[in-house]
């Protein structure tokens, strides 16, 4: 049993150990935690720690411990106010809280936990964009309904955007729908690393709608590659 | 209790020398034993290149030309001035470069974000782009920090988990491309670092009356912090140096803030879904500390995400500064700009 009240005590003590060991699993573990001095260092360096009811020093200590329950309340409700900053970094014990985050956050996804699918609410986009274009951030997306606090020239911008972009030196710039101009060739690369990693399994637990909209794009462009899916 | 922020300012006679003991082991010894083994191709980094000081003393060659520029999404997507203003100044400065096509994204800005990827993913997007960039003969050169910090990590990895390591070359193998691994992984900035005493030969504008805030990247010197580059000279070698050696080459006036160390806010996922909580981290952690203690004239950021969230904001910004400011404050008086693309108009006008 862990110091803490268990938040989540309709989930069974077994499935919380079970997400806790593939965390440990990750190769990426070992070198993440070393213990911790509770010394509050990562704390005084984390943003996230400045403005919501967060903290790294706890999510050190409790993968320390191994407290099962308090990690999987801390999976749920706090991993995801992490900016991924790695100011933590600076840990005299060598630890990376943000990097652990990094692999809890990834086991979440993995295993299609309700927090997450709520964390990636309205983010669905974005990583259509990433996936299936290889750019993220295209000017198209940019629109000022979208983001009216970006100021004025988001509106002048947008209004223009063919134009403005067609004016950039730089030919590979010259585009709306990608930040900049990828090879075919490239992309289906980039398609089937994601098939080949288990990548589409991931999106396949946290949006199914999304996932199917992508495995559309992807098997199209991959048969006409001559590849099969 | 307000900061006592003149004593951040004052210069300590003291030195400070960084413990050796302390310094990581240097990764080329694995790297080119890694090569030995046939597990991939070391890139070199092509002649002629400067060599610079990393935190630990170690000597990191930066290529100045034969480039592969390995561009960003952020920059691409709405600061295209970023990248054009690194063309530029390669063809200013008669440098041969690539700016491919056959690059995607390192996808890292996603993978902060949402984590909807793994580790042999990341890796795999990084050694495509790297193999991609090894069939042109030419170096790559990364202009997101990001991608810097990530590719470093990625780097890490690979050296050190056979399992990852070998599901990434499965993959390749299928693209039919090589395992390459650069010898050193560039950021962009480095490359200025490099060039800044040519860049500051060709300057037509006084910078000397510009007082100047940096904002340093946390992916380019936090992960990985010992291949960032560092300078006696500049802080003393307690921070790192890009940026504020340029800033300096160029003649202006660097002033310290006490919140330096702290990120910009960006947040990654927070940035684009849950831009409240970066808006008050950036006002209130940088901006207005910026300007109650440094009152700078340019703030100038070192990548990416932190112009975007400095940047992007002009409301909060003129409200921050009229909080902090002294009445007479305007936004132009604290314009958060990007060094480049003022070098860039800069230079343009001069040019006519
Ligand atoms: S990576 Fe996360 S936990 Fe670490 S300092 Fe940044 S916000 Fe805090
Ligand atoms: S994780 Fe590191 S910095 Fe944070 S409390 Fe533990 S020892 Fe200190």
């Amino acid at each position: 049993m862990g110091l803490f009240k268990d938040k989540y005590p309709d989930v069974a003590y077994e499935e919380k150990e079970r997400l806790w060991e593939a965390v440990k699993a990750d190769s990426r573990f070992p070198a993440y935690l070393y213990g911790c001095y509770e010394c509050g260092i990562c704390v005084a360096a984390c943003p996230s720690a400045r403005f919501y009811d967060f903290s790294p020093r706890k999510i050190a200590q409790a993968a320390a411990r191994e407290d099962i329950e308090l990690l999987y309340e801390q999976m749920n409700d706090d991993v995801w106010n992490c900016s991924q900053c790695f100011s933590c970094n600076r840990c005299p014990r060598q630890n990376s809280p943000g990097g652990l985050i990094t692999i809890i956050r990834e086991v979440s996804v993995k295993n299609g936990l309700r927090s997450a699918k709520q964390a990636l609410e309205g983010y669905g986009r974005v990583i259509y964009k990433i996936m299936g274009t290889g750019t993220q951030v295209s000017p198209d997306m940019l629109q000022p309904d979208a983001f009216p606090d970006w100021g004025p020239q988001v509106r002048e911008v947008s209004a223009e955007l063919d134009l403005w972009r067609r004016a950039l030196p730089p030919e590979t710039l010259h585009t709306t729908s990608t930040g900049w101009q990828v090879d075919d060739k490239t992309i289906i690369e980039l398609y089937l690393i994601w098939h080949n990693t288990g990548v589409m399994d991931m999106i396949a637990e946290v949006d199914e709608g999304l996932h199917m909209i992508l495995n559309d794009v992807m098997e199209e462009k991959l048969e006409e590659a001559g590849y099969e899916v | 209790m307000t900061i006592p922020y003149n004593a951040v300012n004052t210069k300590s006679s003291r030195t400070f020398e960084r413990v050796a003991e302390y310094a990581p082991q240097d990764y080329h010894e694995h790297l080119f034993e890694l090569e030995h083994e046939g597990e991939w191709i070391v890139q070199r980094v092509p002649e002629p290149y400067v060599e610079v000081m990393t935190k630990y003393g170690r000597k990191k060659k930066i290529p100045l030309e034969l480039t592969w520029h390995h561009k960003s999404c952020g920059q691409c997507g709405h600061i295209p001035g970023y990248s054009t203003a690194i063309f530029w100044l390669n063809r200013k400065l008669n440098f041969k470069y690539i700016d491919p096509t056959d690059q995607t994204s390192c996808t890292a800005w996603n993978y902060y974000a949402s984590a909807t990827s793994n580790a042999a993913a990341q890796a795999g997007v990084g050694m495509r782009n790297f193999a991609a960039a090894y069939e042109t003969g030419y170096f790559p050169i990364i202009h997101c920090g990001t991608s810097y910090g990530h590719y470093k990590e990625m780097r890490e990895q690979l050296m050190h988990h056979e399992d990852i390591r070998h599901q990434v070359r499965d993959v390749m193998k299928k693209l039919g491309k090589p395992m390459v691994m650069p010898e050193e992984i560039v950021h962009y900035s480095e490359w200025i670092h490099a060039v800044r005493d040519r860049i500051a030969a060709s300057q037509k504008i006084n910078f000397s009356n510009i007082a100047v805030a940096v904002h340093p990247a946390c992916h380019y010197y936090k992960l990985v912090q010992e291949d960032a580059i560092y300078d006696p000279d500049i802080y003393g070698g307690q921070r790192t140096a890009t940026v504020s050696a340029t800033v300096t080459a160029l003649g202006a006036e660097v002033r310290d803030y006490s919140t330096w160390f702290d990120c910009c806010g960006f947040g990654f996922r927070h940035i684009l879904v849950q831009r409240d909580f970066t808006r008050s981290f950036a006002t209130r952690r940088k901006i207005e500390v910026m300007k109650e203690e440094a009152n700078p004239d340019v703030v100038i950021t070192h990548d990416t995400g932190c112009v975007t969230t400095l940047d992007r904001r002009p409301r909060d910004v003129r409200r921050a500064i009229r909080r902090a400011g002294d009445g007479r404050a305007s936004l132009s008086r604290l314009s958060i700009a990007l060094a480049l693309d003022r070098l860039q108009t800069s230079a343009r006008k001069n040019e006519h």
